[in-house]
């Protein structure tokens, strides 16, 4: 199936829900652009076209906003595409998706504990990889790891000192 | 135990001999903590393995730590999973070493960029033998094993210090 | 086999907490299950993973893109020509680069010596954990000679390194191909030997008929991918239904569950779907020591790779499921954001589904049959 042949079909299914979608590319990939606020509705219409398999969910800081994609993956007719939404920083609320598809259920749980992002109607928003006590969102471009945690120095002591730094 | 009999026995006596059976005895029988974190893990798996074959040099794994001589930090300890493995060594019966197997847990290795890591498990429990590698092979972490039994041959519990 | 329902008997009994792990020989490495327990039978079971969270999404941003490769051999230490293989399609596919034939059947090449080794320590550990040791041994020594293989073409037993941004780091030594081929003539019969330890074996066949059934719907609810996947009789192969690389001009069969001594999906079918895919792979790494072409074995890539401003999402056929690389650029020299997508995390998201109603040991025998690998979940 053509990506165009996708387009008019997905335009379609989204017509109902009176969604008018915003299409881009993802290196030959078709992406979906959508608000937040219809993004529950678009997913369940997603998973009417065929779109039964969420492979990840994944949420990319941008400075202002927090972009949340889906890669998604029809396996009876081998369509693939990537549905996406932004969030402003300061109020980073986004639908959860866990009744669509089961699989969000620790995608979100990863991604809302290292980008303190919040899904909303989450059954079970815990930490999933980090220690309950951990501070702070690592992933976010702006974290500043502690110096020390649970008085475990978090010193590094062979590369900085030296001026020779791996990360620069 | 050594300090008590120690304290009781005539000051003349001499137990060299005996510290040799013993530490003969402990370096011939270093039964090692199945436990493995990261990926040293299969390394030490294939050194127990036909062709490296740790029961060679009288080292079989054991399940529990409360069966255990050694414990070797195979990989990556994350600051996670620093409180469990410093568990994992007070629940061990003296005597215990322990082998720090690969650069992730001897210094942190390539993730010492991250955040989660944990610098080296010797901010947590002490260590006897650190093998490097990333991972060692089956022949290093071999090494490190022999390294240790060399350390256990010099040790002396019962000798009276000069 | 049937999971039990929980009644209560009025025998005042109470449930109690069970913790398996992180230091457990059947867990396969450091995940913790926290399991509420009605007798032997398993009322909850809730995973605690990050034990191995070792950030290495984090990592990805402070490197430059061919720096990080070494990093990927770690996400999944097992099958890390697999990993190194996704990751330079993705980079590739953001720069709409070309890569030499010769590069893309040497990366087939390993990536399925590879799949036979890390399905070789999948099986193996399985039958460990339902409690036959031997075959354990078996499958290390076999995969010895995958990890001499290896080291001849790249030095390193485990972490290779090998796959390289638009090409491969090294061409084949002029013996590889005798001594890989040598090497397939003696995988078929110890595979037979093998399967007449393991997989014919009463004792190891009814113990896992019909336990633990993941159906074809949840499989798919939950994202499990890969082998897990197809042992639910789902038939779907990414690179015959998706083909990447040189994978369409290979044949090969698709192996599916099919309930052969139980129901589909269940802990034998995912093990049986292991079997055979190390057939299969040995078949393609047959055919394509045949075909390879001779050519050079790296694409012309610039000093400093700068790949255009975009996302791209790229997945390849891991030993452990679909492994997705969601790569987001911004121009610069350094990936702007880098999510790994691995079949283990999805696996173990559905264990807590599955898993109320069978007896704890039926558990061991889920999460064995789920390869599930601690570093692919945590990353």
């Amino acid at each position: 199936m053509g990506l165009e042949a996708l387009k008019e079909e997905i335009t379609k299914a989204l017509s109902t829900i009176v969604v008018e979608p915003v299409w881009a590319e993802a290196a030959g990939d078709l992406a979906l652009h959508v608000l937040p606020g219809s993004l529950k509705a678009v997913a369940a219409a997603l998973k009417g076209v065929g779109f039964r398999l969420l492979l990840a969910v994944a949420v990319v800081d941008e400075g202002e906003t927090f972009r949340v994609v889906y890669p998604l993956c029809s396996l009876e007719r081998r369509l693939r595409l990537i549905l996406m939404t932004s969030v402003p920083r300061q109020a980073p609320d986004i639908d959860s998706l866990v009744d669509v598809w089961p699989a969000a259920n620790w995608h979100e749980r990863e991604q809302a504990e290292l980008f303190g992002v919040t899904f909303v109607g989450h059954p079970d928003p815990r930490h999933l990889l980090l220690p309950d006590d951990w501070e702070g969102y690592p992933l976010r471009k702006d974290y500043k790891e502690p110096e020390v945690y649970r008085g475990i120095s978090t010193e590094r002591p062979y590369w900085e000192d030296e001026g020779c730094s791996r990360s620069n | 135990m050594h300090y008590t009999l120690r304290n009781k026995l005539p000051s003349t006596a001499l137990f060299t001999t005996v510290d040799a059976v013993l530490n003969w005895g402990r370096l011939s029988s270093l039964w090692y903590l199945l436990f493995g974190t990261a990926c040293c893990a299969i390394e030490l798996m294939q050194t127990g393995g036909p062709r490296a074959d740790l029961d060679r040099f009288g080292a079989v794994f054991r399940s529990s730590p409360r069966q255990s001589d050694l414990l070797i930090v195979a990989g990556t300890v994350t600051y996670k999973m620093a409180s469990r493995i410093k568990r994992l060594y007070e629940q061990m019966a003296d005597p215990k070493y322990v082998i720090s197997m690969g650069s992730c847990s001897n210094c942190g290795g390539l993730f010492d960029l991250g955040y989660s890591v944990l610098r080296g498990i010797d901010k947590v429990i002490p260590v006897d033998v650190y093998v490097p590698g990333c991972p060692p092979r089956p022949e290093a972490l071999t090494q490190g094993l022999l390294v240790l039994q060399e350390k256990i041959r010099k040790q002396r519990y019962l000798a009276r210090e000069a | 086999m049937q999971p039990f329902e929980l009644t209560d008997l009025g025998a005042g009994t109470k449930e109690m907490m069970l913790n398996m792990g992180p230091q457990h020989p059947s867990t396969h490495g450091v995940i913790k299950f926290v399991l509420r327990m009605d007798g032997e039978v398993v009322a909850a079971l809730d995973p605690d993973v990050g034990f191995l969270h070792r950030s290495i999404e984090k990592i990805a941003e402070k490197l430059s893109y061919p720096d990080f490769m070494p990093y990927t051999d770690r996400v999944d230490y097992v099958a890390a020509m697999n990993c190194n293989f996704g990751y330079a399609r993705v980079v590739e596919k953001l720069m709409k680069m070309e890569v030499p034939k010769r590069a893309e059947y040497i990366r087939v090449i390993v990536a399925e010596l590879n799949r036979i080794s890390s399905h070789l320590v999948s099986v193996g550990t399985f039958g460990n954990d339902i409690g036959a040791v031997t075959p354990f041994l078996y499958a290390i020594r076999d995969r010895e000679l995958i990890n001499d293989l290896l080291e001849m073409l790249c030095g390193a037993r485990l972490t290779y390194n090998f796959v390289r941004i638009g090409g491969v780091a090294f061409d084949l030594p002029d013996t590889f191909k005798e001594k890989a081929i040598a090497f397939l003539d003696t995988l078929e019969p110890k595979l037979k030997e093998f399967n007449t330890l393991l997989s014919e074996n009463r004792i190891f066949r009814e113990r896992l008929a019909g336990v633990c059934v993941i159906s074809k719907e949840d499989a798919v609810a939950y994202g499990v991918t890969g082998p897990n996947l197809r042992g639910s009789g789902v038939d779907w192969d990414l690179r015959r239904d998706e083909p990447y690389s040189v994978y369409p001009e290979v044949s090969f069969e698709v192996p599916v569950g099919g309930g052969l001594v139980g129901k589909v999906g269940d802990a034998f079918d995912r093990y049986w779907v292991r079997i055979k895919e190390m057939q299969e792979s040995a078949k393609i790494v047959r055919q394509c020591l045949e075909q390879i072409p001779e050519g050079p074995i790296m694409a012309k890539i610039p000093r400093v790779l700068k790949p255009p401003a975009g996302d791209a999402f790229d997945r390849t056929e891991a030993p452990r499921g679909e492994l997705g690389y969601y790569l987001v650029s911004d121009g610069s020299s350094k990936p702007q954001r880098l999510k790994i997508r691995t079949g283990s995390f999805a696996a173990v998201s559905i264990i807590p589904k599955i898993a109320p109603g069978w007896m704890i040991a039926d558990i061991v025998a889920l999460i064995g049959s789920l390869d599930i690998i601690a570093p692919e979940i945590d990353r």
